[in-house]
């Protein structure tokens, strides 16, 4: 068996394999997902150093060739790894997360099985049809996740599908035009993705800049950039979190940001102009989705909010065209994937345990779920882009990237996200696990390994991708963008990576020297570490007093504190309270920019068909005559 | 022994054992039909796809010569790839319309007589496939349609009636076009079978403006057949009207054999090419395609909301076949033919969640996967395909269609259609939202799935649909591909009429 297939078959035929047994087998079904997901993991690791190509001819769709070709190369051979690893993961949560209040409804594990198959085929498919199947497939089982989950599902799923669906149909268009320019040139089978990358198409006329905006619509539906993000908030409510953290949290934003890497860095030659564009959309992301997620009051909300403003960072990464950049906008998505997917997990728990999303009713809970808050606490810090976690790394490397871009605005816009980001996540931190717990919560704690190990794996993650980054960007984003991993114990490739760009652009020396400031993950880490204790030793010594609990009193009596809690929604009420920016936000929240909602409310032609039938008659005869004088008087 | 005219003989007969039948035994007339139905399929399968292309002279009155010009004397039957395409196509649809209908038309009295009307369609689908001249064609258009307008009515309820009358006063609207048409055809060639015609027309013995005006009546004629816009206004109140079974050979197959199959013909045998058809065909199946589907974006009725979206699918069929090149016609062709399996799967479905919900606005459905799971499987796969989703065959034709504008320099076109594909995908999310997910409404806690019978012909229109999509490159696409090379040469897109002549009048 030819080992490329593996990480697309196992997951697929088990798949199929669950479809087809009854949904009543409720244990077989999960040891079905586990086998086929830790199958595709298996298989996928054993390809991460394997630099090989499967091909089948298939079929021929007039100039079109559609192979069945699969390519494991420095970008596609780690993506699909790590889709199985957040396969397994997601597979083995769901075991732990659903019981008897809430069972696993429809065909949820062939839908994970599927839709794991389908992001494993879509990165490493050769051919760029083949891609548009396998991206489908991953959308269609979204929807139906999301549509069979849960009985309110139904509407959010229709928008999530619908949304998704024009970035497949803008990205099937955008294949054939990419086609038929190549067949048109006279090249053989044009839609090889060899083919493009040695004949990327240019963007200076307008068929080349149609295409290349209909590849970034795609990504931006899936991955769910503005203005195509609305699916994202929408579904958060309606869907099981294990569902949110696997497609709109992690592959999906593999797929779009891998699908636009491609795009940019191979397919195509995007233009000046067409990189800003992209980058505008980044950053217009960044800051209308954090805004938008600092007015929560939803834990699942305002998470998917943060999730759509990370992709800004990422379009905006690869958007400035510089190495550096695109280096951190691809790292930044397998990093977001990361801390999203953990984040989502996290709030699953909480929902799971609590019985409840919104945060003026949760509050305290750190003791009654430690590994939970634990890891929400390293995935929040990580999407805020503290450092030594992986989250900083990859922000600090698209900073540099705009810098090189000569883009000031754009790096201010990414650097006051970044800011709001951080506090929108002390926000969720102070109103779910710090803060006074509510009465009703105080039996709650957390129960089962399956629930446990996949947020500890992650936020384990977290920490070493960010504290010992050059190993991920040597072995997996370096070769991602052509850089294949130095020999072991000649330098990071991060550095020669960065002053060959440098080389390859002249125009852009002018950038001042300090923006390369190379960050060393390793020594910062001891540095900040060292801070940390020294701090703790300063207060250990000092006999500071951290935290003092006194009572409140009111005219004698002491005061309920469940009166006197402090809700973090209260936080960041001013923001929505500005003059222009909190109409604008609430006009966010009504759903204004939104352009699913837009769409409904199109104005229609019945009042045309009155039911007369003189006035259908009158149509005829009004097309017998025009016709009658096309062919007259051509 | 040729086949060939057993297409026709036998649902013709069915019609009138049927017609007998009524007074003897009335369930009898059901079984005539099933075995008609089946035995069309035998004869779809033993002589349609493996069938040599040929011509069949009725009555042994060949190709005649007099004064050294070779012409037909008598009534001749083509059977090429493109008629072929069209056979399978309607004893498919028809086989599973009519197990459909053994359950669904229990309860509906006078059901011998639907039963002959329902035949009588069928012979003259068929007919007008096969017939190799134009008068024949006419007729048995005439016979289709007149079965059609009967059966719109059959229901002779308010709404029925309205409906089957503005149909009626429509469709001889469009019949008096076409004969018309034909009329001034015959009367500036003097000849009337197409291969005839052709030659005659080519050596320039009809004039430049009176072919433009066959052109028009034939346009606005077999338009009016086909529901395409500005001629469509008759299709929203005829389909949802009749009952569903009939629903779903009008939706299925009539505008296809009737308009899509006649205008292939028409334009792509009978008149040498003319470049201002395909422009023509492009405008009116862009706006069809729009038009349409805005307006079912915004309908209730689940069976007015499947009727807008015909006219829009059939404009996909439109431009594709507008794209005037050999993949443009398979792409069209195909299109149809998949639109034949999913469209009538889809009206079989809207008739049996009407029997579950006891209605057809889809405000008052809901949660309908809970009760009736297979019917929900069904339509749920039946709304993919025509959606576009791989890898139903939906997703191949819209493909094809892109493919073959963009191919034929017509981007534009292209991105429109990708944009109505985008449309149709949101009305029929719509539908799986409203009819089968979501809550189950108190009123529906009883609803029950329907008989067996009834819900597995869909399935099997539904599983054909995924055979389709599967399988296309291993069968499907030489099948696709003949039929597409009756009306284009494949290697340079040039008509291929010169094959016709050839069949049909030999050397």
């Amino acid at each position: 068996m030819e080992p490329l297939l593996l990480p697309v078959l196992i997951p697929g035929v088990t798949g199929l394999l669950a479809l087809a047994l009854p949904g009543r087998l409720r244990r077989l079904q999960q040891a079905l997902g586990l086998l086929g997901t830790l199958g595709a993991l298996v298989a996928a690791a054993a390809l991460l150093d394997v630099r090989a190509a499967f091909f089948r001819e298939w079929l021929r769709l007039g100039p079109l060739n559609l192979d069945f070709a699969l390519r494991a190369d420095g970008f596609s051979s780690w993506a699909v790894a790590f889709v199985g690893l957040m396969g397994f993961l997601v597979v083995l949560y769901s075991v732990g997360w659903f019981r008897a209040a809430e069972r696993e409804r429809g065909p949820y594990y062939p839908c994970l099985l599927l839709a794991t198959a389908g992001a494993a085929g879509a990165v490493l498919a050769d051919n760029l049809l083949l891609l548009v199947l396998f991206w489908e497939l991953v959308s269609l089982t979204l929807f139906l996740l999301a549509a069979t989950g849960r009985a309110s599902g139904a509407p959010a799923a229709a928008k999530a599908f619908v949304i998704v669906g024009c970035g497949d149909m803008a990205l099937l268009l955008a294949v054939v035009l990419c086609g038929v320019l190549h067949a048109d040139a006279g090249l053989e089978r044009p839609l090889a993705a060899s083919t493009l990358a040695a004949h990327p198409i240019g963007t200076g006329d307008g068929l080349g800049m149609l295409v290349f905006l209909l590849f970034l619509a795609a990504a931006a539906a899936k991955a769910g950039a503005i203005p195509l993000h609305s699916w994202i908030p929408t579904l958060a409510r309606e869907t099981q979190p294990p569902v949110m953290a696997f497609l709109p949290g992690a592959l999906d934003k593999v797929l779009g940001i891998y699908l636009m890497a491609r795009v940019s860095l191979e397919w195509l030659s995007p233009s000046h102009a067409l990189r800003f564009v992209t980058m505008l959309i980044g950053s217009v992301t960044i800051l209308a989705a954090v805004f938008m997620a600092m007015q929560q009051h939803d834990l699942r909300r305002l998470l998917a909010f943060h999730a759509v403003s990370q992709v800004g960072y990422m379009l905006l990464g690869i958007g400035t065209g510089s190495l550096v950049g695109v280096m951190g906008g691809i790292f930044h998505m397998l990093n977001n994937a990361i801390y999203k997917a953990c984040l989502f997990l996290c709030a699953g728990v909480v929902e799971r345990e609590a019985g409840t999303m919104e945060l003026d009713r949760l509050g305290g809970l750190h003791r009654n779920l430690p590994v939970t808050f634990g890891c929400m606490l390293v995935a929040a810090l990580s999407i805020s882009g503290v450092p030594p976690l992986n989250g900083f790394v990859s922000k600090w490397m698209v900073y540099q990237g705009c810098v090189v871009a000569g883009q000031p605005m754009f790096l201010i816009v990414a650097l006051f996200g970044s800011v709001l980001t951080l506090a929108s996540f002390v926000k969720v931190l102070h109103s779910v696990f710090w803060g006074a717990r509510p009465r009703a919560l105080a039996a709650v704690n957390e129960r089962g390994l399956a629930l446990r190990v996949p947020l500890l794996v992650l936020a384990a993650l977290c920490v070493v991708f960010g504290v010992f980054a050059t190993v991920p960007l040597d072995q997996a984003i370096g070769p991602a963008v052509g850089l294949e991993p130095p020999a072991t114990g000649a330098g990071s490739v991060v550095l020669e990576g960065r002053l060959a760009a440098w080389a390859a652009a002249p125009a852009e020396r002018a950038a001042p020297a300090a923006s390369f400031a190379v960050f060393q993950p390793l020594s910062a880490t001891a540095l900040l570490a060292l801070g940390v204790l020294v701090g703790l030793l300063l207060a250990y010594f000092g006999r500071m007093k951290v935290r003092t609990v006194r009572s409140v009193f009111i005219g004698g009596e002491p005061i309920d504190p469940e009166v006197n809690r402090f809700p973090g929604t209260e936080f960041y009420r001013t923001v929505g309270e500005l003059p222009g920016l909190g109409r604008v936000l609430a006009q966010g929240e009504k759903g204004t920019f939104d352009l699913y909602q837009v769409l409904e409310r199109l104005p229609l032609l019945r009042r045309l068909h009155t039911g007369w039938l003189t006035d259908y008659l009158f149509w005829c005869f009004l097309g017998l005559t025009v016709l009658l004088g096309v062919f007259f008087w051509t | 022994m040729d086949l060939v005219p057993l297409f026709v003989i036998v649902p013709l007969l069915a019609a009138f054992l049927c017609l007998l039948a009524k007074g003897v035994l009335p369930n009898l007339a059901t079984w005539i039909t099933l075995a008609a139905t089946a035995a069309l399929l035998a004869l779809a399968v033993l002589a349609g796809l493996p069938g040599e292309s040929h011509a069949l002279a009725v009555g042994g009155w060949g190709v005649r010569v007099e004064a050294g010009v070779r012409f037909v004397a008598g009534i001749v039957l083509v059977l090429d790839g493109l008629s072929r395409l069209f056979l399978v196509m309607v004893a498919l649809v028809s086989a599973a319309v009519a197990v459909y209908g053994v359950q669904y038309l229990a309860s509906f009295s006078g059901r011998p007589l639907f039963h002959v009307l329902f035949n009588l369609l069928i012979a003259g689908m068929n007919g007008a496939v096969l017939a190799g001249d134009l008068f024949n064609l006419f007729v048995f258009v005439e016979v289709a349609g007149i079965a059609s307008y009967a059966l719109v009515a059959f229901g002779t309820e308010a709404e029925e009636l309205e409906a089957a009358f503005k149909y009626l006063v429509l469709g001889s609207v469009a019949s008096t076009a076409i004969l018309l048409a034909v009329g001034v055809v015959y009367a500036a060639s003097g000849v009337l079978n197409m291969a005839d015609v052709h030659a005659r027309i080519a050596a320039g013995a009809v004039s430049r403006p009176l072919l433009g005006f066959a052109a028009a009546l034939f346009l606005t004629g077999f338009g009016l057949k086909a529901a395409l816009m500005p001629f469509h206004a008759w299709l929203p109140d005829a389909h949802p009207s009749a009952p569903a079974p009939i629903s779903a050979m009008l939706s299925g197959l009539l505008i296809k054999t009737l308009g899509v199959y006649a205008i292939v013909r028409i334009f792509g045998t009978v008149i040498p090419e003319d470049g201002r058809i395909p422009v023509v065909l492009l405008v009116l199946g862009s706006l069809s395609m729009v038009l349409g589907v805005l307006l079912a974006l915004g309908q209730d009725d689940l069976k007015r909301l499947l009727a807008y979206h015909s006219i829009s699918q059939m404009g996909f069929v439109f431009v594709a076949l507008g794209a005037n090149t050999w993949l443009g016609v398979a792409a069209g062709l195909f299109h149809a033919f998949n639109h034949a399996l999913f469209k009538s799967a889809l009206f079989l479905c809207s008739g049996a969640l009407e029997r579950i919900a006891g209605t057809r606005r889809l405000s008052g459905m809901g949660g309908l996967v809970q009760r009736a799971p297979a019917t929900s499987v069904a339509t749920i796969g039946a709304a993919l395909s025509i959606s576009g989703v791989p890898p139903f065959n939906g997703f191949w034709s819209k493909l094809l269609i892109i493919l073959a504008l963009i191919r034929a320099g017509h981007p534009g076109v292209a991105v429109i259609a990708a944009a109505v594909a985008v449309m149709a995908l949101i009305s029929f999310v719509k539908v799986q939202r409203k009819a089968l997910f979501g809550p189950l409404p108190g009123h529906l806690a009883a609803a029950r799935e329907v008989p067996a019978a009834m819900v597995a012909p869909i399935l099997v229109l539904v599983a054909l649909c995924l055979v389709t999509g599967l399988l296309w490159p291993w069968g499907v696409d030489s099948f696709i591909g003949s039929a597409a090379a009756a009306v284009k040469v494949a290697a340079d897109s040039s008509s291929s009429a010169a094959d016709y002549l050839h069949m049909v009048l030999g050397r």
